[in-house]
């Protein structure tokens, strides 16, 4: 069995999406703004500073939610998300983010080939955009 | 090279635009603030001190040192509550002005103004009460409440029956607790700015704005257009309207603005205040008549005569921004757009990102403004409306 930290922390990250996932399901009480399924992260490889990104749409993102992990080989299915910017166009830097939407594209990677991973806040998946107002 | 002492200043508008002034007239300005957004704000060519607090005694001590170290102070001056009258008191004693500070301290109590002019017929009916635990003698709503020390539209209700009076003392009793309330009659009628300077006891009204208001529980003057023709006997009663309250306050030298109602009865005082108002007012007389009134009020401050000949006849109108939502402020777009339209002279956004944005409760929620020049009061007004309207504020609702 092929072992890296690398597969470790993104095992653990994996566990706690599963656990946020279910997490609210059946609640009466207490009212949670719209579903949590992801934690979206970024990768760093070893040898790039830049974060590891693929292509979609033309447009690069380095965004990614696991699907599913191969424990024996660390091969990671990821699905690429969508970066977007306050006004719903493709956020190209990091600053422009303002939400992600799931997409259903998905890449193996070998995690063993990432030195570290940046797992991002959950709120960002699926984040409403904001009102756009002006004088009535 | 002389210096001028201003005592306290907003971060934009009329005040800002008197150490310009200062400056166009070849003084030093001076700027005494307790406002710490000052030090991170690059201001060119003026000397700003920093107080902890604005107290006469503390500006006493900062204007002797000021003269130990070889300044030579023309005049000391402000356009900002509370410091008018303490600053033309002030310019007497230390630079032989002779600005009528006692008229201008007189102008900052809103009761003891209306009590001074209690049988002017520009008066309305009044009643004074402590905050809570008073009825209203009263029972002839509509009414407008007010606390006599507020400004810019904070704690003025507009109360249309017992349970909204009740509904305002609440709110009062959390920032006024043991002040006097004033409780004035409701005038219908349009609202208009008066700005006024006077030399030697002599009278001049320099400007005449209309303000659009909107009118819920609380007023926000949401428009401005600088009046250029006015009906001739309106215009004449204003002026001996004006005239009569000046005399009765004894105000000879100096300037301020009356904000008045003509009603069915004739020209009401609403307000007076002691110096101009505040916002774009400034910008808006320059472009309507040239004339740059807090120039010319800091030249009546230094002992000479200001020059308050109209230049030009320019409609203008102001459109204020308020908005209707409740969040943080993401992004703002279409400044520079807006400033490309046609006629558009001045535009202005206040907030900054990350700022809660609210509907409107004071003048404080205006977020920004055009202005625009036209032919005619109706272009004026069409211009700075379309371009107001480019203006986009990105909101996260709370």
């Amino acid at each position: 069995m092929k072992k890296c930290f690398l597969c470790e922390e993104l095992k653990q990250l994996w566990k706690e999406q599963q656990l946020l996932e279910v997490f609210g399901k059946g609640f009466r009480f207490i009212h949670l703004p719209g579903a949590m399924d992801t934690i979206p992260f970024m990768l760093q490889s070893t040898n790039h500073s830049d974060p590891f990104t693929a292509i979609l749409n033309r447009i690069a993102t380095p965004y990614f939610r696991v699907e599913r992990i191969n424990e024996d080989s660390c091969i990671a299915q990821l699905s690429l998300l969508r970066p977007i910017d306050l006004k719903g166009q493709p956020a190209i830097t990091e600053q422009e983010l303002y939400t992600l939407k799931k997409t259903s594209h998905c890449i193996l990677v070998n995690l063993c080939s990432f030195s570290a991973i940046t797992p991002l806040s959950h709120e960002l998946v699926d984040r409403p955009l904001p009102i756009i107002v002006s004088k009535t | 090279m002389g210096a001028i002492v201003f005592i306290g200043s907003a971060m934009s508008g009329s005040s800002m635009d008197a150490l310009q002034a200062a400056r166009r007239l070849g003084y030093t300005a001076i700027l005494l603030t307790d406002r710490k957004a000052f030090l991170r704000k690059q201001l060119v060519d003026v000397q700003l001190i920093y107080l902890e607090l604005m107290e006469e005694g503390i500006i006493r001590k900062q204007l002797v040192q000021l003269l130990q170290s070889g300044q030579n102070i023309n005049a000391i001056v402000s356009f900002v509550d509370p410091y008018v009258s303490m600053a033309a008191n002030l310019s007497n004693e230390f630079c032989g002005s002779t600005i009528s500070s006692e008229a201008l301290q007189l102008m900052e109590d809103k009761i003891a103004t209306r009590l001074a002019l209690e049988n002017d017929r520009a008066s309305c009916n009044i009643e004074i009460i402590p905050l809570g635990g008073m009825k209203l003698l009263t029972t002839n709503y509509p009414v407008i409440m007010k606390n006599p020390v507020s400004n810019g539209s904070k704690d003025v209700y507009l109360i249309q029956d017992e349970e909204q009076y009740e509904i305002a003392i609440k709110r009062l009793k959390k920032s006024c607790a043991g002040m006097q309330m004033l409780i004035e009659e409701f005038i219908e009628g349009p609202q208009y700015i008066i700005e006024v300077v006077v030399v030697a006891a002599i009278p001049i009204i320099v400007a005449v704005i209309q303000q659009e208001i909107s009118q819920d529980y609380t007023f926000i003057v949401t428009a401005y257009d600088v009046v250029t023709k006015m009906d001739e006997t309106d215009y004449r009663d204003l002026w001996k309207t004006v005239t009569g309250i000046l005399q009765k306050i004894g105000f000879h030298q100096g300037t301020c603005h009356f904000e008045m109602r003509r009603s069915k009865s004739g020209w009401k005082l609403i307000e007076l205040n002691p110096r101009i108002s505040g916002g774009a007012m400034n910008r808006m007389i320059e472009e309507a008549f040239g004339i740059n009134l807090v120039m010319e009020t800091i030249k009546i401050y230094l002992g000479e005569e200001p020059d308050l000949i109209r230049k030009k006849k320019q409609s203008i109108h102001t459109s204020y921004i308020t908005l209707h939502s409740t969040g943080v402020l993401l992004d703002i777009e279409g400044v520079k757009q807006a400033a490309l339209y046609p006629g558009v002279v001045d535009v202005k956004v206040k907030p900054s990102i990350g700022a809660t944005i609210m509907p409107p409760l004071s003048m404080g929620h205006r977020y920004g403004y055009v202005m625009a020049v036209g032919e005619s009061l109706e272009e004026a007004k069409e211009r700075a409306e379309n371009a107001a309207r480019v203006i986009k504020f990105y909101i996260e609702p709370f």
